[in-house]
């Protein structure tokens, strides 16, 4: 049984800029992984291939393309058939949590999240998806 | 052609006709015996003529009827009362193989040198009795269907008048046939349906327009008791003997029409609770984002991850203290909408002067015009005119529609105010160059939680609920807001309300 290999690489897509703002410091500075942040979907598919992010965090609710939107484009290129793909979102009903589920996503975070334990709450959904991959 | 000649030729005429017609044709004596048959009664009764001549003509009807046969003509040769010469009517016939048949029978009496005769005519009518009998058949069957369908069914003539209802026609409008037949089909409506009726009608004959015929319709019935009640009508047109007549096929509907209703209203409930549902969760998700800036930024400070008194630390700070602001706003308008959706909202209306108001607008909402770089310019206002609002509603509104203009306006451009008179209606218009709304976006304006999608940061700086609010608030003084937008020109926001009458004029300080 081999362990998973090292998450360093994260893709935050998130339109509010003060948002993007914390979660960057709490995903580099706190938790030490490498980020690419973008404002909107647009922009997440110009530079995803070149960053190839091993775990990709979205927002749900986004002006033009939203989360889930977002979630099939990805899934449509073929490196990322497979690659974790993690809602945060502020809809924190628990109807919304199960039907982000249920499109795919490998784990829900809730907003308001705490920056401090932000980067290890992700690694741990990466080790379980990992667990259940096998 | 001696006369000798002409007689044979009568005579062979004549048998020629006899031999030749459909009817049979039987002379008998005033003994009641055959004297006489032609072909066609030798084949109507199975009999050839041998079997015939000579016998008593009671052989060819079964026992009942040749029983009293001899009695009849005794009795008519000794009194002269006729039963049946003369007189054409139905009897029974009996073929030689004892099948019994119905027969119309003319019997004319005649003089043959010096004796009685008598000359019968008989037709085998089995077949049309058995059209009769089945054209009985089937008007029994459609009545039986009249009487029992559910359906009311009214025959009326081409002057609205009923010739014949069914039992459920009577049973839906509570009247009886004889209450109905000859009377206008009109006194089954209310008004104003009762009037058009007769038109109706008229029209339909002398134009063939059609506005009932061959359509189903719901239409209003009136019954006996007065009461109205919903019902489908379909009419269709026929002719009985050359004459024109219409039926109308009735079917009371208010049993579905009551459950229509409760599926609508139970159906516009689930819809005004999916409504409310996803407001909470929009609520939930509006009051969370601004939350997460706010909590994470102190989170981040708090729990050491940088530098106290740094510049990080700062932004960190800026960005608490900006959407704590935003958070506040969200609450404020979250309040307004609650109040507005309860009809609680107070107003307290005066007679409010139109240039003092517009003159306060400009200068308390200057911070948005410093913020966002552009200027509030009075550009048109007669004065003294009045309207009748609250001034603190009114001023949210302005304070809304001005914060809009300025945020989407390009910098350094003039954001134009300016009040009009337009005969008893004052518009208040507030005018900017800039983005415009997309087309897309327009007919969204002012629904809750709506701004239009777009990369502009300066978009999702509102709350998305402050011109819903505004729509709101104008309409609880009676008026209208509306705007007029180009894209990449600007837009123009309209308050119209009525014109105050200034003799009444309240200090509104």
């Amino acid at each position: 049984m081999s362990n998973p290999p090292e998450l360093s690489r994260l893709m935050y897509v998130e339109d509010e800029p003060d948002i993007r703002v914390v979660a960057n410091i709490a995903l580099t500075q706190v938790a030490g992984f490498s980020v690419e942040i973008s404002p909107n979907g647009t922009e997440a598919l110009k530079v995803i291939t070149s960053f190839m992010p091993q775990l990709i965090l979205l927002d749900v609710m986004m002006p033009g393309m939203d989360g889930p939107q977002l979630l099939k484009k990805v899934r449509e290129l073929p490196e990322f058939i497979e690659t974790p793909i993690v809602f945060i979102t502020a809809k924190a009903q628990i109807e919304e949590i199960q039907k982000l589920k249920s499109m795919g996503a490998a784990a829900v975070i809730t907003k308001p999240f705490n920056p401090m334990t932000l980067g290890e709450e992700i690694r741990t959904i990466w080790r379980n998806y990992y667990e259940s991959k096998r | 052609m001696n006369d000798k000649d002409a007689v044979n030729d009568l005579l062979a005429r004549t048998k020629a006709i006899v031999d030749t017609i459909v009817d049979g044709v039987i002379t008998i004596s005033d003994r009641g015996l055959i004297e006489t048959v032609n072909p066609a009664a030798e084949n109507i009764f199975g009999y050839n003529k041998a079997q015939l001549i000579g016998k008593n003509v009671s052989m060819l009807m079964p026992s009942n009827y040749s029983q009293g046969h001899d009695g009849y003509l005794q009795n008519y040769l000794s009194t002269g009362d006729k039963k049946i010469i003369g007189i054409g009517r139905e009897v029974t016939g009996m073929r030689l193989d004892g099948t019994t048949f119905p027969l119309e029978l003319a019997i004319s009496e005649m003089e043959v040198n010096g004796q009685r005769m008598f000359t019968g005519i008989v037709r085998d009518i089995s077949e049309r009795k058995n059209t009769e009998e089945k054209l009985r058949e089937l008007l029994a069957r459609t009545k039986a269907i009249l009487d029992t369908i559910v359906d009311g069914v009214i025959t009326i003539s081409d002057r609205g008048l009923i010739e014949t209802v069914n039992p459920a026609a009577e049973k839906i409008f509570g009247y009886k046939l004889q209450e109905l037949a000859g009377k206008n089909v009109s006194m089954l409506m209310p008004n104003p349906y009762r009037a058009e009726h007769d038109q109706y009608l008229d029209n339909y004959l002398s134009t063939g327009e059609k506005k009932i015929i061959g359509i189903g319709r719901e239409v209003t019935g009136l019954r006996k008791n007065g009461s109205t009640f919903p019902l489908e009508l379909a009419i269709s047109e026929m002719e009985v003997s050359g004459q024109r007549m219409f039926t109308g096929i009735v079917r009371d509907i208010s049993e579905r029409k009551e459950t229509e209703e409760k599926l609508r209203s139970a159906m516009h409930r689930v819809h005004e609770q999916q409504i409310k549902d996803e407001f909470i969760a929009t609520v939930s998700h509006e009051l969370r984002t601004p939350l997460t800036s706010i909590k994470a930024s102190l989170d981040l400070i708090i729990g050491g991850a940088i530098e106290a008194n740094s510049d990080q630390a700062d932004t960190l700070i800026q960005i608490a203290q900006k959407n704590s602001d935003r958070l506040l706003l969200l609450i404020n308008d979250i309040l307004d909408i609650s109040k507005i959706e309860s009809e609680k909202m107070q107003f307290n209306r005066i007679k409010l002067r139109v240039k003092p108001f517009l003159d306060t607008a400009i200068f308390d909402n200057q911070a948005y015009a410093k913020k966002h770089h552009v200027k509030f310019i009075l550009t048109e206002c007669p004065d003294p005119i009045y309207i009748d609002a609250d001034p603190d509603r009114m001023m949210q509104v302005m304070s809304n529609l001005m914060s809009n203009a300025a945020k989407f306006s390009n910098e350094n451009s003039v954001v134009e105010i300016s009040a009009t008179v337009i005969k008893d209606k004052i518009r208040i218009a507030v005018t900017d160059k800039g983005l415009g709304i997309p087309l897309e976006f327009k007919s969204r304006v002012f629904e809750k939680f709506t701004q239009a999608d777009t990369s502009d940061k300066r978009a999702i700086s509102g709350t998305g609920l402050g011109l819903h609010i505004s729509k709101a608030i104008v309409e609880q003084h009676q008026g209208e807001l509306s705007f007029i937008s180009e894209l990449d020109e600007g837009s123009t926001f309209y308050i119209d309300l009525q014109k105050a009458n200034p003799e009444t004029e309240k200090p509104s300080e």
